[in-house]
C-alpha cells in the first residue's frame, strides 16, 4: 500500500477514526495493528521478519539494562548489531557482494532470488540506533514490547523514514495524545503539500527523466535537462513522501522530525547535507562519523572518516557500484571543501560570491545525481561523455518528448517551488484558496496520471 | 492553448486570475479570493464541456495557485 494509492486514502481515515475512538491506554494496539496491516499489504511473511527484528533489538535493550559488566554488555551489543546488520546484509547486499567476489575470482555468479523487504534499511537503522543508545546509557531500555514494536513498525515512517530516534518517538507513542485542532490542520497541510510534490511535480519530471535515461544515444542537452529534472524529481518525490509521513503521523497526534529543509538553496556541500535527508545525516554523524574520530583527531583522520561515511551512505542507498560512486563523490566534495577551509577559503562575503558558491554546489550535487540515476557505471560514463559532445537542441527536445504545454507546466512548477514550503511549514500562513488550488491541482494531476502507464511509486521505497 | 479560444471559458478564467491576485495581495481579500475560486469553477466546467484537455486545466490551476501564493500578503486565515 503506497502512500499515493487510493487504498492508503481509505486506510488513513479509518486508522485516525479508530485511534480517536479508543481510550489512550489502548491506542498503541490500534497503531500497531494498523502498522502490521500496512506492512502485510506488501508481503505477509516479511512482516514476521520485521517483528523478529523488533523483538531481537528489544531483548538486546533489556539485556543491556540488566547487566553492568562491560564485557557482557559489549557482547550483547555485538550480537544485536550482528543480527541487524546480518539481516540487512543478507537481504540487500548478498547478491552484490557475491557477484563482486566472483568477479574478482573470475567466476560466473547466478544471483539468488532474494526479495528485499520494504523499508529494511530504515527499520534496521532505527533498531540499531535504539540498541546503541541503550548501550551508551543515553536512553533507558523500553520494558513494554508493544510500545517498542510500535516504534519500529509505526506505519507513517516504516517504509522510507524519517529515521526517528527512540528518545523522540517512544515518549510520544507512550503518551498516545489525542490530536487537537492544530494537529489536524497541520497534518492536512502536510499531506496536501506532500501529495502535490509527488503527483504534480515528481511524477511529471519523472516522465522526461525516464525518457532521457532510457534513450540509447541521448543528446547532451537532453542529458543536462534530464539530470536537472531528476534533481527536482528526487527532491519532490522524497520530500513529498516525508511530508505525507509527517502529515499522517500528525493526524495521529505524533510529531515526526523534518527531513528536508530546502536543500537546493545550500551554498556548500556541508550545508546541503544538513538540509537533505536530515534524519539519515544525523544517524551517520552520531553512529559512524564520530566513532571513527570525527573532527577531533587531525585532518587526515577527518578526511578518511568523511570518505568512509559517504561510501557507506552510498551503499546504504542501494547495492550497486553507482551508489558507491555517488557516495564517494559527495565524500570527495566535502573533503575538498574541508581542505579549502583549512587553506583559508572562508564563506564568500559578496553577493556575487555567494551566488557563485550556490551555483557550484548545485552543479556538484546535480552531477553526482547522474550516478545515482544511471543503470550502471558504464551508462553513467556514456551519459557524461554525451554531455561534452556538441549539442543539437532539436534532437534534445525530441529525446525529452516535451511539448509546448509541458514547457509551460514546468515553468509554473519551477516558479512554485520557491513558495511551496509555505504550505507545509507551521510558522507560515497561507490563504485558504491556496490550499484549495493546491488540492485541485493535485486531484487533476492524479486524474491525468490514471490515464498514463508507468506512473512510478516513491523512489526511496526501493532502499 | 485551446482553453482560451472560447470567450465562455476564457473570460471566467481571466476573471479568476485577476480576483486571485487582488484577493491575495489585500489584507482582507478573502472574499475576492473566494469569488476567484468560483470563476475558476465556472471556467473549468465550461472548458471541460467544450472538450479541453485536462493538461490545460491543470496549467490554469497551477497559474492560479502561483498567483495566490506569490502575491500573498494577508494574515493567516
Amino acid at each position: 500500500m503506497s502512500f499515493d494509492s487510493a487504498a492508503y486514502l481509505a486506510f488513513l481515515p479509518l486508522v485516525c477514526a479508530a485511534h480517536r475512538l479508543f481510550p489512550a491506554r489502548g491506542r498503541w494496539v490500534v497503531l500497531l495493528a494498523a502498522s502490521c496491516l500496512f506492512y502485510m499489504s506488501w508481503n505477509i511473511p516479511l512482516t514476521l521478519l520485521l517483528l523478529a527484528a523488533a523483538g531481537s533489538s528489544w531483548l538486546a535493550g533489556l539485556a543491556l539494562a540488566r547487566t553492568a559488566r562491560p564485557g557482557l554488555r559489549r557482547l550483547i551489543l555485538a550480537l544485536a548489531l550482528g543480527l541487524c546488520l546480518g539481516l540487512l546484509g543478507y537481504f540487500k547486499y548478498f547478491n552484490f557482494l557475491a557477484q563482486a567476489l566472483s568477479g574478482l575470482l573470475g567466476r560466473a555468479w547466478d544471483p539468488w532470488d532474494i526479495i528485499l523487504p520494504v523499508g529494511c534499511s530504515f527499520y534496521t537503522f532505527q533498531a540499531l540506533s535504539y540498541v546503541i543508545d541503550v548501550y551508551r546509557g543515553n536512553l533507558p531500555a523500553e520494558r513494554h514490547f508493544g510500545y517498542y514494536a510500535l516504534y519500529i513498525c509505526f506505519f507513517p515512517q516504516l517504509v522510507a523514514g524519517p529515521i526517528e530516534r527512540a528518545g523522540d518517538l517512544l515518549p510520544q507513542l507512550r503518551q498516545a495524545r489525542r490530536p487537537d485542532r492544530s494537529d489536524l490542520r497541520q497534518g492536512l497541510r502536510l499531506l496536501l503539500s506532500g501529495f502535490f510534490r509527488k503527483v504534480v511535480i515528481a511524477d511529471f519530471c519523472g516522465r522526461f527523466v525516464d525518457a532521457v535515461y532510457a534513450a540509447e544515444r541521448p543528446d547532451g542537452s537532453a542529458v543536462l535537462a534530464g539530470t536537472l529534472l531528476f534533481a527536482l524529481q528526487i527532491y519532490c518525490d522524497f520530500s513529498g513522501y516525508s511530508e505525507i509521513a509527517a502529515g499522517s503521523a500528525r493526524l495521529l497526534g505524533v510529531r515526526l522530525m523534518r527531513n528536508f529543509d530546502r536543500p537546493y538553496l545550500s551554498r556548500s556541500l556541508r550545508e546541503f547535507w544538513r538540509r537533505w535527508h536530515i534524519s539519515l545525516g544525523r544517524w551517520f554523524t552520531d553512529y559512524l562519523y564520530i566513532p571513527l574520530g570525527g573532527s577531533r583527531r587531525g585532518l587526515g583522520r577527518q578526511l578518511a572518516a568523511t570518505l568512509a561515511v559517504f561510501a557507506v551512505s552510498g551503499l546504504w542507498h542501494g547495492a550497486d557500484w553507482t551508489f558507491v560512486v555517488w557516495g564517494l563523490l559527495h565524500g570527495g566534495y566535502l573533503a575538498l571543501e574541508l581542505l579549502g577551509e583549512r587553506a583559508g577559503l572562508g564563506p564568500p562575503r559578496t553577493r556575487a560570491g555567494r551566488t557563485a558558491r550556490w551555483a557550484l554546489t548545485f552543479a556538484a550535487v546535480s552531477f553526482a545525481w547522474i550516478f545515482f540515476r544511471a543503470d550502471s557505471l558504464d551508462h553513467a560514463a556514456a551519459l557524461i561523455r554525451r554531455l561534452f559532445t556538441p549539442w543539437d537542441l532539436g534532437a534534445g527536445l525530441t529525446c525529452l518528448g516535451a511539448g509546448p504545454l509541458d514547457g509551460l507546466r514546468l515553468a509554473l512548477i519551477l516558479a512554485l517551488t520557491s513558495t511551496l514550503h509555505r504550505l507545509s511549514r507551521e510558522e507560515e500562513t497561507v490563504g485558504d484558496m491556496t490550499c484549495v488550488y493546491c488540492f485541485l491541482s493535485t486531484a487533476i494531476a492524479w486524474l491525468i496520471r490514471l490515464g498514463q502507464s508507468g506512473a512510478g511509486t516513491f523512489i526511496y521505497f526501493q532502499f | 492553448m485551446t482553453i482560451f479560444q472560447s470567450p465562455l471559458t476564457a473570460l471566467p478564467l481571466l476573471a479568476a486570475a485577476v480576483l486571485s491576485v487582488c484577493g491575495a495581495s489585500l489584507k482582507r481579500g478573502h472574499i475576492l479570493s473566494f469569488l476567484g475560486g468560483l470563476c475558476w469553477a465556472a471556467g473549468t466546467v465550461s472548458a471541460l464541456v467544450e472538450g479541453a484537455a485536462l493538461d490545460e486545466v491543470l496549467i490554469v490551476t497551477l497559474a492560479l495557485l502561483l498567483a495566490s501564493t506569490g502575491f500573498w500578503r494577508g494574515a493567516g486565515r
